[in-house]
């Protein structure tokens, strides 16, 4: 009996060795700068006064730093605008990226010869940096210098503005965003295989059509995955910064490209309580999305065993 | 796959006709390579880019029109005086980038095996804990992170702590599942046999476990080394601008080539240093291909 709680007590001690870095990461990493974050929210935190000892330099303003996104002018503005910006990317976007990435996905998992060398090389474009496809698209979309409006006179279309003006920022970002297609692509074919294709067998004896086999099979079948990929879409979506940044240099022509995490790197180290409010509005936001995307995913199929 | 694909499909039941097939394939392979075109254009303008001469980048070709080829370009980037750190940012990309390969494979391998195959109290809310994680949005805990950092130092530190020490923790939620589902598929009756000849936990984790997962083990190797090499946003975050020492080649080359620039070189410099960046990758990527694209990552989604 004793020796049998020994060994238990051994074997608990053993299990939590085993998973102790990740419990120390995710409370150091993750836990401890999220729940300081949301205490600094309350905060009016001065100039480059960052501390531990919040009383001593912060001053708590309670929920001041949320009504101002609302309330203050130069704030709201700024806020409103970045959520005009992030939302017309995520609605426009996700959507577009999503059905055209699994209708490459359907095209590439056809047995037909060299398909995978096709996958391969459709992957490439993923394997450029954000920050070499800032630099490089900013090139080659350079209005006068750039290769696209040459091409474009040379074949006698007007030339774009691209990055340059305020009403083409975002359907250009939206242009150069669909370049990464091929990493959600692989995502889709690795679900695609996991379809068994017997399902496929008896709907062909049945006489069901390609189109039938598609709406009534593989999608259903897939549905798992195309929740994943949604919400997943989303909180990458909403976390949108870099790409910009290493295309523009900030925010765009006349804000045009301004993300709400513009919004909180550019008021970090000036408004740090700030930065940290608007960064749980994020968090808020990406949740209750997440949320709504879960509650209304009764269109998943779990399989027989539900 | 290919093989079990070919044996299961009855070939009598979709031969249609057969000219109606073969045009349907060619538009397909049609589509297929108008497609690599365009999204294999940018990639192609940048390499052409890189070698155009100083003269001639502002013309917006991309073939040089007096037929000059420059290979000059890549070797200033590493000796001139525009850009003398080019080659400290890739050392110090490199060593980011070897700790972390090494380090977050064993690292979540560790913290997998604890979640797969040991039992222990609270293990199953561990583990909840862990993968709720990978909900919260990492722009949340990256700029009071910065406030930490700066508290221990780490801020524009030379041996870079912000890009590869928090890796060594557990590697994130997502590898850690990844592990797990693989570790799954091993039988639990290979751990009890090793435990009745009276091996120890650490032993068996690393004779018994830790060889079985070498395929899994290297796909996270491959993403973490790309996932650091071409991280943005932590150097960005961590790193003031000027403090050379600690620039990675991603924060190098945003903050001497790209808009935030100061020095603007002619844009074949910065092109070629974006191509010197892809390389390692694209070696990576071919090396590790099957890997990569036919998706270890995928066989763990489907429960």
């Amino acid at each position: 009996m004793t020796q049998r709680t020994i060994r238990k007590i051994k074997q608990n001690i053993a299990g939590h060795l085993f998973i102790l870095p990740v419990i120390l990461g995710v409370a150091i990493f993750t836990l401890a700068p999220v729940i300081y974050a949301f205490v600094c929210s309350f905060y009016e935190i001065p100039i480059t006064k960052f501390t531990f000892n919040l009383g001593r330099y912060g001053e708590f303003i309670g929920l001041k730093n949320y009504g101002k996104m609302f309330t203050v002018y130069t704030y709201r503005k700024e806020f409103l605008q970045s959520l005009k910006v992030t939302f017309t990317y995520a609605v426009i976007f996700i959507p577009l990226m999503l059905v055209c990435s699994f209708a490459l996905a359907l095209l590439l998992n056809q047995k037909i010869k060299g398909m995978r060398i096709f996958r391969t090389i459709l992957y490439l474009p993923c394997l450029i940096p954000a920050v070499c496809s800032g630099l490089l698209w900013s090139r080659i979309t350079d209005p006068d210098k750039g290769v696209l409006n040459n091409l474009f006179q040379s074949i006698g279309l007007p030339k774009f503005a691209w990055f340059t003006e305020a009403s083409t920022s975002m359907p250009a970002f939206i242009f150069i965003s669909m370049f990464g297609i091929g990493g959600n692509m692989i995502l889709w074919l690795a679900q695609l295989k996991n379809v068994p294709q017997s399902v496929y067998e008896s709907a062909r004896l049945d006489g069901a059509s390609r189109a039938r086999q598609l709406f009534q099979i593989t999608i259903p079948l897939c549905t798992p995955m195309i929740l994943y990929n949604t919400i997943m879409s989303v909180i990458a979506v909403m976390q949108t910064y870099a790409q910009v940044v290493t295309l523009t240099g900030g925010g765009g022509v006349d804000m045009s490209l301004y993300f709400v995490v513009h919004g909180i790197y550019g008021n970090r180290v000036n408004h740090f309580g700030y930065a940290c409010a608007l960064s749980f509005m994020l968090f808020i936001i990406i949740a209750l999305l997440t949320l709504v995307t879960m509650k209304t995913s009764k269109w998943v199929y779990y399989g027989e065993e539900g | 796959m290919e093989t079990e694909q070919t044996l299961l499909s009855p070939a009598p039941a979709r031969k249609k006709i057969n000219g109606v097939k073969v045009g349907a394939d060619v538009l397909k392979y049609a589509f297929l390579v108008l497609l690599i075109v365009v999204l294999l254009f940018p990639l192609f303008v940048m390499i052409c880019l890189s070698i155009l001469p100083d003269s001639e980048i502002n013309r917006g070709v991309i073939f040089s029109p007096s037929g000059t080829i420059n290979f000059g370009t890549y070797i200033t980037i590493f000796t001139s005086s525009l850009s003398g750190g080019y080659m400290r940012y890739l050392v110090n990309s490199l060593i980011i980038g070897l700790i972390t390969a090494v380090g977050i494979p064993l690292s979540s391998a560790l913290c997998a095996y604890g979640f797969c195959k040991m039992e222990f109290k609270g293990r199953d809310v561990y583990f909840a804990i862990v993968l709720a994680t990978m909900m919260i949005p990492s722009v949340i805990s990256i700029i009071p992170l910065y406030t930490i950092y700066v508290r221990l130092g780490w801020l524009n530190s030379p041996f870079l702590f912000p890009m590869w020490v928090p890796g060594l923790f557990g590697g994130g939620a997502t590898n850690i599942f990844l592990m797990r589902q693989y570790m799954r598929s091993i039988p639990n009756d290979l751990i009890k046999a090793a435990k009745l000849d009276g091996a120890s936990s650490v032993y068996i984790f690393f004779r018994i476990m830790l060889p079985l997962c070498i395929p899994i083990m290297l796909y996270v190797a491959v993403t973490a080394f790309m996932g650091a090499w071409n991280d943005f946003m932590t150097p960005y975050t961590y790193v003031s601008r000027g403090q050379t020492q600690a620039y990675t080649l991603a924060l190098g080359i945003y903050y001497d080539y790209g808009p935030g620039s100061t020095k603007a070189p002619f844009s074949n410099y910065a092109m070629a240093a974006g191509v010197v960046m892809i390389i390692p990758c694209a070696i990576l990527f071919f090396a590790f291909q099957k890997y990569l694209v036919e998706g270890v990552a995928g066989s763990g989604m489907k429960d």
